[in-house]
C-alpha cells in the first residue's frame, strides 16, 4: 500500500516538476453511487418452500445501490491541446446494500479503498470561451483498507472475504471551467467498473462472484498557475 | 478575488457542505433511534428448504479433556460455508458430552474468542462456582477449569454460553452442545439405542445472504426473542435421516434463543413422550403434538414400524397460541425417510421411572416472580450492544443486578416458586440454575400441565396469561445461582434474578 502511494505521489512530483507549463494538479471529491455485481446467485440452495416469500421474510442475494463518497489528489499533464495523461490517487468507498433482506433492516457492506487511477485524457473545445471538453479512459487499482458488513445495531468486520486488490477501468466525460490564472474547477461524470473477483476467503469458498461498480460525479480544482510562472 | 481567497472561501464551503451533507444522515440515525421500538418483532416466517442434507450426529466425549470457545466454520447449508462460533474446529455444536451418573467431569474451556465466554451446564445439580454462573468467566486468552461430580438421574442435560452481555450472541452463533447421562434404571428398560437413538438439537438461524450468522436484534427483537428464517436440526439446514421400520428414540433439544415449536409429524401420526428435562416420565404419555419452549427438552419414541418403505415424514411445527411473535406459521424441520426394513423388539414399558412428587404441604415458604413484562423501562442495564432501551424486562419489577441477592434460601429447604405472567403478553421459559424442579399446575392460559411437565424439569413454559407453579427441594451446594427467562435476548434485557443458597 505505502509503495503505491508513494509511487503516485513520485509520478506527480516528477511529472510537476520536469513537465511544469503543461501541468495540473489538485484535489478532487465525489459523490457515487456503487454496488456490487453478483455473477452468480450465490443464495441458491437457500430455501424455495412454502416460507420463501412470506412476509418479513425475503432473502435475495441482489445488492443494491449506495452512496460511497471519495477523495483524492490529481495531476494532468498534457502532451498538446489535445492529449495528455492524468494520475489520480485518493480514498474512495465502494459496496451495496441487501435489496432485500428482513423487512425491518438492510445491511450493506462497506469498502473503503485506496485508489490509483491512471490513464489518458483527451480535451476539445467547449461550447464557451476558454472551457473545454474532457474525457478520461484509465485503469485503476483499488487496495483494500478495510471492510464491513454494516447493521442498524453495529457492524461486522469482513475484510478477509474480499481481495485485498482489485483492478477496474475507468471513463469519466466532463469540463474543465476556467478558473483563476491557470486553475481550473473541474467536473466529471465517471463509471469505474472493476474487471477482477472481488470476493475472498469463505464467500469465494461459497461460490459468491462479484464485480464493484461506481457510478459518480466528481468536481475537483486544479492549480496551473505556480507551475506555469516558473 | 484572488485565488487564495477563493480556495479559502472554497475550502470552507467544501467543510461546510460535508457538514451538511452528513445531516441527513446523522438525521436518518436519529429517526432509527428514535423507530426502534418499532423495528423488527413480527413473525419471522421460516424458509423451507430441499432436505436433502443427511443429518449429522454430533460427536461424543467422555467429560475429560478440553472444549474451545472459538472462531470457526461450518456448513450449515449444503456445500457452503458459514463462519460459526464452536467448543470445536470445524462445527457449530459443541460435542456431546455422555457419561454415566456418578461419573466426574474435568473439562478445561479455552477461551479463544475476543470476549468473555462461560460454560453453564444446564440443568446439572452441581456446586455454584460450577454451574456457570453469568459473572463467573473465562477473559479472552484465558481458561477455566470445570470440575464437578455428576450425580443426578439419567437424561438429556445441554450445555451453552452464559456471560452476562454476550449469552444471545454466543448461544445464537453455536456456543451449546448436548450433556447425556446415562443410569442403570434407564439401561434396564432397553430403549432404543446406539444408531437409533438420535439427539435433535433444534434452533433456528439467520442468515445473511453471504452465508454469515446474523445476530443483529432490533429493538422489537429484545421484546419477542431473536428468531432466524432457517432452521437447523444438529447444526444443518433442512437434513433429512433415513429411518429403519422401527421405534426410534428421539431426543429433542429446543436450543433456540427465543423461539417455541410445537412439535408434531406432518401425518399427525402420534408419539410417546418418555422423558422431560430432568429425565424419564413415571409412564409414557402418548400424544401427536408437543410444545417446546427455548431451553426445554423432551425424550420421545416414535414408531416406524409401520410405514412402507418410501414413506417420507417431516418433523414439523404447527401453528400455536403465544402471543403474536409465534406459532403463527407452521413449517417442516426436518424429514424421516423410511428406508429399510428391520426386526425390533421393543415394546414400550407401561412403566418407566418412579418420581416421588414433593408434597406441597413440605414447602417451607412460597415465591412469587411475577414475570409479566413490566412495559417500557429505561433502565441502565448493560448488555445488548447497539439497543437504546434496556431492562424492558423484569422479574418482580428488577432487572439482573450481579451485585444484588434478589431470593436467599436455605439448603435442603423446600419452597413453592411461583411464574406468574398472568397479565403478560409475551411467552418466558423460566429456567432455575443448579435445580431439577416439579410443576405443581398451571392457571390461566393452557389451563394444565403437558405431558413432559409430570417428571423433573428445569426450565417452564409460561405463556402469556398463565400461572405456573413449582416445586423444589435446594440441595446442599450453597452459592449464587440464577434464574432467568431462557428467551436469551429477554435475559439479556435483564429478565434474571439472582439467589443465594445458605
Amino acid at each position: 500500500m505505502k509503495k503505491i502511494i508513494l509511487s503516485a505521489l513520485c509520478v506527480l512530483f516528477v511529472t510537476g516538476t520536469f513537465a511544469q507549463s503543461k501541468f495540473r494538479m489538485g484535489v478532487a471529491y465525489n459523490i457515487s453511487a456503487s454496488t456490487i455485481l453478483s455473477m452468480n446467485n450465490n443464495m441458491s440452495g437457500m430455501g424455495s418452500g412454502s416460507g420463501s416469500m412470506m412476509s418479513n421474510t425475503r432473502m435475495n442475494a441482489d445488492i443494491g445501490w449506495k452512496l460511497s463518497p471519495g477523495a483524492s489528489l490529481r495531476g494532468e499533464y498534457f502532451f498538446n491541446d489535445t492529449w495528455g495523461m492524468y494520475l489520480q490517487t485518493g480514498y474512495q468507498q465502494r459496496g451495496g446494500i441487501y435489496k432485500e433482506y428482513m423487512d425491518d433492516y438492510k445491511p450493506r457492506y462497506r469498502l473503503n479503498y485506496w485508489d490509483v487511477n491512471l490513464g489518458a485524457q483527451f480535451k476539445t473545445k467547449g461550447i464557451m470561451k476558454g472551457h473545454q471538453f474532457l474525457t478520461n479512459l484509465g485503469l485503476t487499482q483499488h487496495t483494500l483498507l478495510s471492510a464491513d458488513r454494516v447493521y442498524d445495531t453495529g457492524s461486522d468486520n469482513i475484510i478477509n472475504e474480499f481481495n485485498s486488490n482489485d483492478i477496474g477501468i475507468y471513463l469519466g466525460i466532463g469540463g474543465n471551467i476556467p478558473m483563476f490564472e491557470k486553475d481550473i474547477f473541474q467536473v466529471l461524470l465517471f463509471g469505474n467498473y472493476s474487471v477482477t473477483q472481488m470476493y475472498s476467503g469463505n464467500f469465494e469458498m461459497n461460490g459468491m462472484m462479484g464485480k464493484n461498480i461506481l457510478f459518480g460525479i466528481q468536481l475537483g480544482y486544479l492549480i496551473g498557475k505556480s507551475v506555469n510562472k516558473e | 478575488m484572488e485565488r487564495r481567497d477563493f480556495l479559502r472561501f472554497s475550502g470552507m464551503g467544501a467543510a461546510y457542505a460535508l457538514l451538511a451533507g452528513s445531516a441527513p444522515f446523522l438525521l436518518s440515525s436519529c429517526r432509527k433511534d428514535s423507530m426502534m421500538m418499532d423495528m423488527g418483532g413480527g413473525p419471522i416466517n421460516v424458509i423451507e428448504g430441499a432436505f436433502d442434507v443427511s443429518l449429522p450426529i454430533p460427536s461424543v466425549v467422555n467429560g475429560q479433556g478440553s472444549l474451545t470457545a472459538q472462531n470457526t466454520t461450518h456448513s450449515i447449508f449444503k456445500g457452503k460455508s458459514s463462519k460459526v462460533l464452536g467448543y470445536q474446529s470445524g462445527s457449530i455444536l459443541g460435542p456431546t458430552i455422555l457419561l454415566n451418573s456418578g461419573s466426574s467431569v474435568n473439562l478445561n474451556l479455552q477461551n479463544s474468542l475476543s470476549e468473555p465466554t462461560n460454560i453453564h451446564w444446564h440443568g446439572l445439580i452441581i456446586p455454584a462456582n460450577m454451574d456457570g454462573h453469568p459473572e463467573d468467566i473465562a477473559q479472552p486468552g484465558s481458561s477455566f477449569n470445570y470440575n464437578f461430580s455428576v450425580n443426578q438421574r439419567a437424561g438429556m442435560y445441554w450445555y451453552h454460553t452464559h456471560p452476562h452481555g454476550f449469552t444471545a450472541k454466543q448461544a445464537f452463533k453455536g456456543l451449546a452442545g448436548i450433556f447425556v447421562i446415562n443410569d442403570a434404571e434407564e439401561q434396564a428398560l432397553n430403549l432404543p439405542s446406539g444408531a437409533f437413538e438420535i439427539p435433535l438439537v433444534i434452533q433456528d438461524k439467520r442468515i445473511f445472504p453471504d452465508y454469515a450468522l446474523d445476530y443483529s436484534p432490533q429493538m422489537g427483537e429484545v421484546m419477542t426473542g431473536y428468531m432466524g428464517q432457517y432452521i437447523t436440526v444438529n447444526g444443518v439446514y433442512s437434513p433429512y435421516l433415513n429411518v429403519n421400520k422401527r421405534n426410534y428414540r428421539i431426543r429433542v433439544l429446543n436450543g433456540s434463543n427465543g423461539r417455541i415449536y410445537n412439535i408434531a409429524l406432518s401425518n399427525n401420526a402420534s408419539f410417546a413422550v418418555i422423558g422431560s428435562d430432568g429425565g424419564l416420565l413415571a409412564s409414557p404419555q402418548t400424544i401427536s403434538s408437543l410444545i417446546l419452549g427455548p431451553g426445554e427438552r423432551a425424550d420421545l419414541i416414535v414408531d416406524f414400524s409401520s410405514y412402507s418403505l418410501g414413506t417420507e415424514l417431516f418433523l414439523i411445527s404447527k401453528t400455536f397460541s403465544a402471543g403474536e411473535a409465534q406459532g403463527t406459521q407452521e413449517f417442516k424441520m426436518m424429514k424421516f425417510t423410511v428406508s429399510q426394513n428391520d426386526t425390533d423388539t421393543f415394546s414400550l414399558p407401561g412403566t418407566l421411572s418412579v418420581i416421588n412428587l414433593i408434597p406441597e404441604s413440605s414447602a417451607t415458604k412460597t415465591r412469587m416472580f411475577s414475570i409479566s413484562n413490566a412495559g417500557m423501562g429505561m433502565g441502565g442495564h448493560g448488555g445488548m450492544s447497539g439497543m437504546n432501551m434496556k431492562g424492558m424486562h423484569k422479574i418482580n419489577d428488577k432487572t439482573y443486578d450481579a451485585s444484588r441477592i434478589d431470593e436467599t434460601v436455605q439448603a435442603g429447604a423446600t419452597e413453592i416458586w411461583v411464574f406468574d405472567n398472568s397479565t403478560g403478553d409475551e411467552p418466558h421459559p423460566m429456567h432455575i440454575h443448579g435445580m431439577q424442579f416439579q410443576i405443581l399446575d398451571r392457571t390461566g392460559g393452557r389451563n394444565t400441565l403437558i405431558p413432559t411437565e409430570n417428571g423433573w424439569k428445569d426450565t417452564v413454559m409460561v405463556m402469556p396469561g398463565e400461572k405456573v407453579r413449582t416445586i423444589m427441594t435446594f440441595h446442599q451446594n450453597k452459592g449464587k445461582y440464577v434464574v432467568h427467562c431462557h428467551n436469551l435476548e429477554h435475559a439479556e434485557d435483564g429478565m434474571m434474578l439472582q439467589f443465594e443458597v445458605v
